[in-house]
This record gives C-alpha cells, sequence and structure tokens, in this order.
C-alpha cells in the first residue's frame, strides 16, 4: 500500500544535521524508524527526515533531565515507564499533551531566523498526529504511529541522507 | 568555579548563543536549532566548556589587576592580591591578634597547668586562649615562667594569665575589667576579667590600604630619603603603620645640632614608629620602695617598657582601673609624678647630649625614669604596684635593626623613638529621626577607626567625626559649642601635660619643637571607652 514520493539528493540551501535514524533506504509515505547509534560512517540528513529526527528527540527526551535547558523534552516516556498509562485513551492523552510540548520546543528556536536562518517549509512542522498505538506486552514495547505534517503538506521531496565527508 | 556544574544557566545562555553565533557564521549548513543532534553533541557540552573557561578568564583578569580586584564587588582573598603585591616584595599585612592580660579568681590554693589554648571568651563572644602551658600555683618560681597564685583574703585566689585573641581584629581590643568565662573547664573557676586594656589587635589590611602605600613601598629601599626610609622599615616590620621623620632642617631634630654654634650639620636623624593601631599598654608589675608618708619610689628601667610614652595608670596588682579611660593618670590610679632621664649612652654610638638627655632620649630605647607615687595608704617598707604604661611595640627590634651593621646608613645616626600620641576624648550628641534608629556601637567603632587611622596629619577636626556620624545615619550632629566635645592630651618631652580641646586639636597651635611637639611627631589615638556617642531622638 506503499507509495513513492519524490526524492533528492540536491542539498543546496539546506541546513543539514547529523543522521540520529535510521536512515530511510526507500522513501515511502509511511515509514518505520528507530534510533540508531551515530555509526562510524555518520550521513548528513536534512528535510523531513532531520525534522522526524528533531520531533523524536523532542519528544522521546525526558522533560526536566537536559541540563540547562529544562523545558526541553516531554513526560511522555516518564508516564509509560512509570505505569501512568492504563488505556489507550491515556494513552492519546499523554501524547497530545507531549506532542505539543514538543512542537513547541521545535518552534521556539524555528522562530529565531536571525539566529538560525530561515527553514524551507518542509522541515517545518505543522503537526503530530498520534494514528495508532500498540502494545506489545510480551516485550514490553509501545509502538507509536504518528502522521506528522509540515508547512509543505503533500508537495515533500525526500533528501536522500548522504555520507559525511570527515 | 571549580566544576561545569557550577555554570549558571545565565552564563550558559550566554556561551550558548555565542557559540551558536560563531558557529553559524563560519558553518552556515550546520543546523544547530533545538532538537538537532549538532545542538545537541557538538554546541551545548562546548558551551558549558565555554561559560567555564569564560568564568575563568574573567577571574584571571580580575586576578591580574590590583585594580579590578580593588574594584571587585565581592571581597577577594588575600592571597590573590599577595600573588601580585609579590612582584614588587610587598604583601598585605594580615593583620594581628590583641594581647593582654586576664586575672582569673579561683576557690582554692592548688596546683593548675594550664595547656597550651586554654581558653576565655567574653560575654559577647570573643575568645583568648593561652599560647603557652602555664604552671600556676602558690609560691611560684616566675623566673622559670610559673605564675603567682596569689590570695585576695576570703578564701579565694587569683592569677594574672597572658592571652592571645583567637583571630586578629580591632574588636578584640577589650578595655580593663570586662568580663571573661572559662571556655575550657578549670576546676574551682570563680570569675574572670580583662586585667588590663588589651592591645595589639588590628585588622587586616585591605587593597585599598595596600595601593596607597604600595608607591612607597616599591620604592628604593634605604635608610637615605623618607621614601626609601619609609619602604625598608615598613618591609621589614609590617607591624609599622606609620612613620614620623625628623632630620636634617626638620624642626624636631635637635641632635644635629651638637656643637658650640648650634647649627645644623646634618646625619641625625629621628623616627618616630607608629607601630600600634590602636593604644597599645604594657603591664608591669613593679616593687616599690617607701620613701616618705603614704609615698613609695621605682624606677623603670630602659629595658622593661623601652621608650614607653606616658604611665597610664598605677594602681594595685589585684585592681583594675577605670576601663579604657584615657585620663592621665587614669580614674582609679595613685597620682604620682615621675622624672625621665637618658640611661646607656656609654654603650650606644649614638650621638646624645647627655646635658639635655631627658630630651634627646624621649620615648626612645635610651630613657628611663624614676616614679613617685603618692597617697598610698600602706606602711610596708615595700609594695608592689600594677604599672601600666602606653608603648609603640617593637621599638627595640626597629632600633636594633636601624643599628645592624649590615644595614646602618653609613653616615647617619638613626634614633628610633614612640610618637608622641595625642589621646582623644569625644563626646557626641547625635540626633536621628525615630523612624530611623542609629546603631550607637557601629558610630563608636567608626569614629575609633577612624581616629585610629590618622597618622601624622597634625589636626582632627570635629566636623570630620560629624561626617562619619552622618555617614552612619544620624539626622545631624550637634556641633554648636556645647554640642560634641573633642579633648585630647599630650605629653611632651619634657614630661609636661598639654591639654587641647575645641572644634579641632590642632598639633599646631601648641607646637614646640623643643620638646619634640610638632606635626611630624605626634600621632591620634583613642580608645573605644574614650568614644561616647549620646543618642538623641529627633
Amino acid at each position: 500500500m506503499s507509495t513513492f514520493m519524490p526524492y533528492t539528493t540536491d542539498y543546496t540551501n539546506r541546513q543539514v544535521d547529523i543522521e540520529l535514524l535510521q536512515s530511510i533506504a526507500q522513501p515511502v509515505n509511511i515509514q518505520q524508524v528507530s534510533i540508531s547509534s551515530v555509526t562510524q560512517a555518520p550521513k548528513a540528513v536534512t528535510g523531513i527526515q532531520k525534522l522526524v529526527q528533531r520531533y523524536t528527540s523532542a519528544l522521546l527526551a525526558y522533560l526536566g533531565t537536559v541540563h540547562f535547558d529544562p523545558t526541553y523534552g516531554t513526560n511522555l516516556i516518564a508516564a509509560v515507564l512509570g505505569g501512568g498509562i492504563q488505556n489507550v485513551a491515556q494513552l492519546q492523552a499523554a501524547f497530545a499533551s507531549a506532542s505539543s510540548l514538543a512542537i513547541g520546543a521545535l518552534r521556539s528556536d524555528d522562530r529565531k531566523v536571525d539566529v538560525f536562518g530561515s527553514i524551507p517549509n518542509d522541515e517545518n512542522i505543522s503537526s503530530a498526529q498520534l494514528l495508532d498505538q500498540q502494545v506489545v506486552y510480551a516485550t514490553a514495547t509501545v509502538n507509536l504511529r504518528i502522521l506528522i505534517t509540515t508547512l509543505a503538506g503533500d508537495s515533500v521531496t525526500f533528501v536522500v541522507p548522504a555520507t559525511a565527508s570527515r | 568555579m571549580t566544576t561545569l556544574n557550577e555554570v549558571t544557566q545565565a552564563q550558559f545562555d550566554t556561551a550558548e548563543a555565542t557559540l551558536i553565533s560563531l558557529v553559524r557564521a563560519a558553518y552556515p549548513s550546520l543546523d544547530l536549532r533545538r532538537g538537532t543532534v549538532l545542538r545537541d553533541m557538538l554546541i551545548r557540552p562546548a558551551a558549558a566548556v565555554f561559560a567555564w573557561n569564560s568564568d575563568q578568564l574573567v577571574e584571571l583578569q580580575t586576578r591580574m589587576s590590583l585594580i579590578n580586584l580593588e574594584a571587585s564587588p565581592t571581597p577577594v582573598p588575600a592571597e590573590w592580591a599577595n600573588a601580585i603585591l609579590a612582584n614588587f616584595g610587598v604583601t598585605l599585612n594580615p593583620g594581628a591578634a590583641a594581647t593582654g592580660l586576664a586575672k582569673i579568681m579561683v576557690t582554692g590554693a592548688r596546683t593548675y597547668n594550664l595547656a597550651i589554648g586554654f581558653q576565655l571568651a567574653t560575654l559577647s563572644g570573643l575568645v583568648y586562649q593561652t599560647t603557652q602551658a602555664n604552671t600556676v600555683k602558690v609560691g611560684a618560681d616566675t623566673s622559670t615562667g610559673e605564675i603567682e597564685l596569689t590570695p585576695v583574703g576570703d578564701g579565694n585566689y587569683y592569677f594574672i594569665l597572658p592571652v592571645t585573641a583567637v583571630a586578629t581584629g580591632t574588636q578584640y581590643v577589650i578595655a580593663q575589667g570586662t568580663a571573661l568565662d572559662s571556655v575550657t573547664t578549670l576546676y574551682g573557676f570563680v570569675s574572670a576579667e580583662a586585667y588590663v586594656d588589651f592591645s595589639g589587635g588590628t585588622s587586616a589590611e585591605t587593597l585599598e590600604e595596600a595601593l596607597v602605600r604600595l608607591p612607597a613601598a616599591v620604592s628604593y629601599r634605604a635608610l637615605e630619603s623618607r621614601t626609601s626610609l619609609d619602604a625598608k622599615l615598613r618591609n621589614a616590620f609590617p607591624v609599622i603603620r606609620a612613620l614620623g621623620v625628623q632630620g636634617y632642617g626638620d624642626a624636631a631634630q635637635l641632635r644635629d645640632k651638637h656643637n658650640p654654634m648650634g647649627f645644623a650639620i646634618g646625619s641625625r636623624v629621628d623616627v618616630y614608629a607608629r607601630t600600634f593601631m590602636t593604644p597599645s599598654t604594657v603591664v608591669l608589675i613593679k616593687t616599690a620602695t617607701r620613701i616618705g608618708a603614704n609615698t613609695f619610689q621605682f624606677t623603670i628601667g630602659r629595658t622593661e617598657a623601652p621608650g614607653y610614652y606616658i604611665i597610664k595608670s598605677i594602681s594595685e596588682t589585684d585592681s583594675s582601673v577605670s576601663p579604657g579611660s584615657t585620663g592621665v593618670p587614669a580614674v582609679g590610679s595613685y597620682a604620682f609624678t615621675e622624672v625621665r632621664e637618658a640611661d646607656g649612652l656609654q654603650t650606644t654610638f649614638h650621638d646624645i647630649d647627655s646635658a639635655n638627655g631627658m630630651i634627646e632620649t624621649a620615648y626612645s630605647i635610651y630613657q628611663k625614669s624614676t616614679v613617685i607615687v603618692t597617697g598610698v595608704p600602706i606602711v610596708a617598707n615595700t609594695h608592689d604596684f600594677k604599672v601600666e604604661v602606653y608603648v609603640a611595640p617593637s621599638l627595640t627590634d626597629l632600633q636594633s635593626y636601624v643599628d645592624d651593621i649590615n644595614i646602618r646608613n653609613l653616615e647617619a645616626d638613626y634614633l628610633m623613638r614612640c610618637p608622641l600620641i595625642c589621646l582623644v576624648e569625644v563626646t557626641a550628641p547625635v540626633y536621628y529621626k525615630a523612624e530611623a534608629p542609629i546603631d550607637v556601637a557601629k558610630m563608636r567603632t567608626d569614629v575609633y577607626n577612624y581616629i585610629n587611622s590618622r597618622n601624622f596629619v597634625g589636626r582632627l577636626t570635629r566636623s570630620e567625626l560629624a561626617a562619619i556620624l552622618r555617614d552612619d545615619g544620624a539626622a545631624w550632629v550637634d556641633l554648636a559649642p556645647n554640642g560634641v566635645i573633642l579633648n585630647g592630651i599630650i605629653r611632651d618631652a619634657a614630661g609636661t601635660i598639654i591639654r587641647l580641646t575645641g572644634d579641632a586639636l590642632d598639633i599646631q597651635t601648641v607646637y614646640d619643637a623643643q620638646k619634640l611637639v610638632t606635626a611630624d611627631t605626634v600621632v591620634f589615638a583613642a580608645e573605644l571607652a574614650s568614644i561616647n556617642i549620646v543618642a538623641i531622638p529627633e
């Protein structure tokens, strides 16, 4: 059911970050990615994958634990691990609250154009919606399926991660 | 700041903003927004270290400059200033601990072995301790350092114990009679009090004070000019707070006119060393001989209280005179007269005219005196007295230093003297508004410290003191004739007591160079008990 989206390797006028999530080998509109360790061959990422990384980082960071940035992060993981999520409704509520905090954290810097420069629409988050969730008790795993929408809407061109020069 | 955990949020934010600006300027393609790996792994740790380094840099800049140290809003450690001052062979004077004698009353005639560190304290918490082990007993062998335990007639006994303040500072200079308590347990302890006015306690020199003396301190050091003399002696004797020098051409230099024509030939220098901040006293226990009805006589040898300035009081050995009184003699003292004369001239190379010995040796280590005490209701042939005298500490050491064969000026003759001390008494009515109460104790201390910080200035005025009182919150200070009263007494080299009063204690008004009274030989000093502040609500 996957549909391909256009992709490019053109980094012109792009600001790059280092790859944090596993590379998307084949650009499709629905992807499952997980956090990888920084490999010995780190890649530069930009575009929507960079946005996904930033959003994921902000969503999963523990609020108040980042030294000198006490407002960064959310309470989502703490709530899950703390047993505070008893049902799907509570998970959705916790996600809504956490996602709002994560998006706020991203936008706080996105607005500082004079400091960080302007960013393309496909890196500018519009919303994040929890589409589905799955709790696997056997492995104590929670899977979240999140739809991230940018200001670019459907006009997204995936920028393929490139191996960074050393 | 020694760890990154001590970096403040504000310091970090500043450092992070600076780093982001610098990195973005050089590498505009790097995304450094929140949530990026680069921000978390490159910028944030670097910003913490940058902030720490910046703080270290600020501290380094401060520590490299005496001006910056002086301007620092927070107190800086003395070793920082000393690290710079040491480049010039100068260090901050660390201050001195007050010393004195405590009179301790006990219930029985037993032998006490007091260890080093035996402590007494005032009711306000000032602590004093012994600096050596002491044995106290009846029939003590005082030649070996033992302390006599003396009966007082009611079954109790007392002994006199030398003690030293546990810290430096003028606040440890307590008045005679101040109650003390035994911090260290002492069996049979009844009571204790200050046997004498404590002295010698000075606060550590501030950087501001050091900067004032720095030009002289870093100058050429030698027994030549006033500046080089000041530098050399202060370097060798940090206890010196000021020097008054009388040399060739100076009015109070009498020793360079020893020729039939009476003209000055130079090469004679009299140095008046203020080696104390607050008036410093020592106590002598003198055995006097009865020379008439109710009259006793004793001698103060030239080594007993070298160069002493004036006798403050003569009293019974177990009594206290009025605390801090600067009257001469102090309230509670026997009446006495004294005659001073030169002593030890045969063994010194110093040019002193024996015909004018009393004046030319006055307040130097070459004076001795004969004292006659009157009105003593004792019929015994001999009697012990407690004699308290004002002195300039370290005068003997100073004289030995300038006489040292390796140090002395080969072309001049230096004689060290205790300055003539104008003992000041102040009574000040101070008005204040009820809604703004004043701290009388602070006013007393501030006036006391101000007077004792004056050196060879020649003049002390009521308006100077009024300004201090106003700074301390007084609504106004009464400077009418019956308002602030300023009194001072000076003993000239001939033994005459000179009394000063009025708007100003002006040494020029009693100038007498032949008796060593000049602005360059007299300093002002006051005891705390002589500062009386009368607070009056408006």
